[in-house]
């Protein structure tokens, strides 16, 4: 009968979208250096997939307005999906390609093999970490508030 | 950067290799056994990142440094998680958690989907941490995991792992009963051209509302439908005395809070009860709540969270997800069967047993307590 339980389920939500981040925007940068690691390489395929289901799901909540009611769905994600949804529309701040045309459209620069589409692909990693990182805040501040 | 990021590294290497041998070296029961191998392996996760990290600093390549401090980041809280909440229940164990592990054990081989699943016992405020990435950890105050009357309040806990095992078809069936809220609090005065005095974002925060709300229901429901009588009392015991915000939250509170106003639980809770026969406790408790109100000097009011004719619609949004998820029902043999008659392994019984000790003698309740323990203990 603790509130907690559902900070702790979006903290590690968060964490697996973030490590997914992490491993391939490191994956894609050692590649462009001809570094040959093979494990990097087995993660970046783990967090592609991680990746497509996230932007996929954060897609179809996309198509709502937001302010719509939407139901079914843990307010916690719901959250995040409304800080995506203003980052989009903060584009002084926001420019890659994920921010200018959306989730959905997105996802075929996973398994992009071009160096530019790769480079656009880090720059939409490091905005998406952005906002996923200050969402994860929030479930960081209400588990350990003692902090 | 690089050197900081070393250092941190190196540090949190220390940390997760001390917390191994504390696991390693506390004694658990065999309840415990499955859980302590799943926070091992685990920790073994963990020391694998902080190796990663060590690794991908080995290159030298200053474009991936902010991608290594998150990936540091991200290792250190979750190490922090393991640290602070997750290891406890190992690291902590003592002979007298037998109790409640012995209860859990017994809840989770009841149900398919969780008869694998490991899981901890550990203190703190009635709770679970179901979360598909960890093993669920229940969260007990100390007294109540050494006595019999409250541990039927792990089954309401249960309710929130069986709800995390059907989460799709569960989701499913909140989403239809948020579109019933949404549907009856949608704003009429459009009809009457007076649109625009209705405050639109607060029936959509209610709906949000709803979705943690659903959940607590239906587990109260699956504690009920587990526990029986025990459930509804120990329920009703926790609650009633303890605050008058069990009986009134003001609105905006209210839709702050992942739980419902516990009145009108509790109403749900004897609505259930009267369906599974249990019509006298049930009036007899309703009444205890309802003298307590009047004492308190409260009225019965949601502040236009609820309304009865969602009454119907949640009692049947209840009666599918309860179905979905089938949790074991109580019947007449393990809630009313004569003390000398009850099977000593049978925790439904033994917490009905104890409820209806204590009612009948107070004063000698707890030595039968714990000769009752002692026996259910030596029957696993």
């Amino acid at each position: 009968m603790s509130e907690e339980w559902l900070d702790i389920q979006s903290f590690f939500a968060d964490g697996d979208v973030l490590s997914a981040i992490n491993d391939l925007s490191i994956a894609i940068k050692q590649e462009f250096a001809n570094i040959e690691d093979t494990e990097r390489v087995q993660r970046a395929g783990t967090a592609r997939a991680t990746l497509r289901r996230f932007l996929t799901r954060l897609g179809e909540v996309e198509s709502a307005a937001e302010n719509e009611i939407v139901s079914g769905m843990d307010p916690r994600f719901k959250e995040l999906t409304d800080a995506f949804a203003s980052a989009r529309r903060d584009s002084a701040n926001f420019r890659s390609v994920l921010m200018r045309t959306g989730a959905g459209s997105t996802l075929g620069l996973l398994d992009a093999t071009d160096p530019r589409a790769k480079r656009e692909l880090l720059h939409c990693l490091a905005e998406l970490r952005r906002i996923v990182t200050r969402h994860q805040q929030t479930d960081i501040s209400a588990i350990f508030e003692d902090f | 950067m690089r050197v900081h990021l070393t250092e941190a590294n190196h540090d949190l290497l220390y940390q997760i290799e001390v917390v191994q041998e504390l696991i390693g070296q506390a004694t658990v029961s065999g309840e415990l056994a499955p859980y302590r191998g799943q926070i091992s392996s685990l920790c073994a996760g963990l020391r694998q990142q902080a190796l990663r990290n060590l690794k991908d600093l080995s290159y030298n390549l200053p474009d991936t440094l902010n991608d290594i401090l998150q990936a540091t980041q991200g290792l250190t809280m979750a190490f922090e998680l393991v640290n602070s909440r997750l290891a406890l229940p190992i690291v902590r164990a003592k002979p007298g958690d037998r109790l409640g592990l012995a209860v859990l054990r017994w809840l989770h081989d009841s149900h398919s989907k969780t008869a694998s699943l490991p899981f901890g016992l550990t203190d703190g405020s009635f709770a679970v941490y179901p979360t598909p990435q960890v093993p669920p950890i229940y969260l007990l105050p100390v007294s109540r995991q050494q006595t019999l009357l409250y541990l039927p309040l792990l089954f309401h806990e249960f309710g929130h792992l069986l709800y995390a095992c059907h989460k799709p078809e569960m989701d499913d069936l909140v989403r239809e009963f948020q579109t019933t809220v949404s549907d009856h609090f949608a704003p009429r005065v459009i009809r009457d051209n007076t649109a625009g005095t209705y405050d639109e974002s607060y029936r959509a925060r209610l709906v949000t509302a709803w979705y943690p709300w659903a959940q607590e229901f239906y587990c109260d429901a699956v504690g009920l439908t587990i526990g029986g009588p025990c459930f509804l009392k120990a329920f009703s015991h926790l609650f009633r005395t303890r605050s008058s915000d069990q009986f009134y939250v003001p609105r905006d509170d209210q839709l702050k809070r992942k739980h419902p106003v516990t009145w009108l639980r509790l109403k749900m809770l004897l609505d259930r009860a009267r369906k599974y026969h249990l019509n006298e406790l049930a009036d007899q408790i309703d009444r205890a709540w309802s003298e307590t109100a009047a004492t308190i000097g409260v009225r019965e009011d949601y502040e236009g969270t609820w309304a009865d004719e969602l009454h119907a619609p949640l009692r049947k949004a209840l009666d599918d997800m309860l179905e979905e998820s089938r949790p074991s029902r109580f019947g007449a043999d393990n809630v009313w069967a004569a003390d000398s008659d009850a099977d000593g392994d049978d925790p439904v019984q033994l917490l009905n047993a104890a409820w209806r000790q204590f009612e009948q003698e107070h004063k000698s309740y707890r030595a039968w307590e714990r000769q009752t323990i002692d026996a259910f203990l030596k029957s696993r």
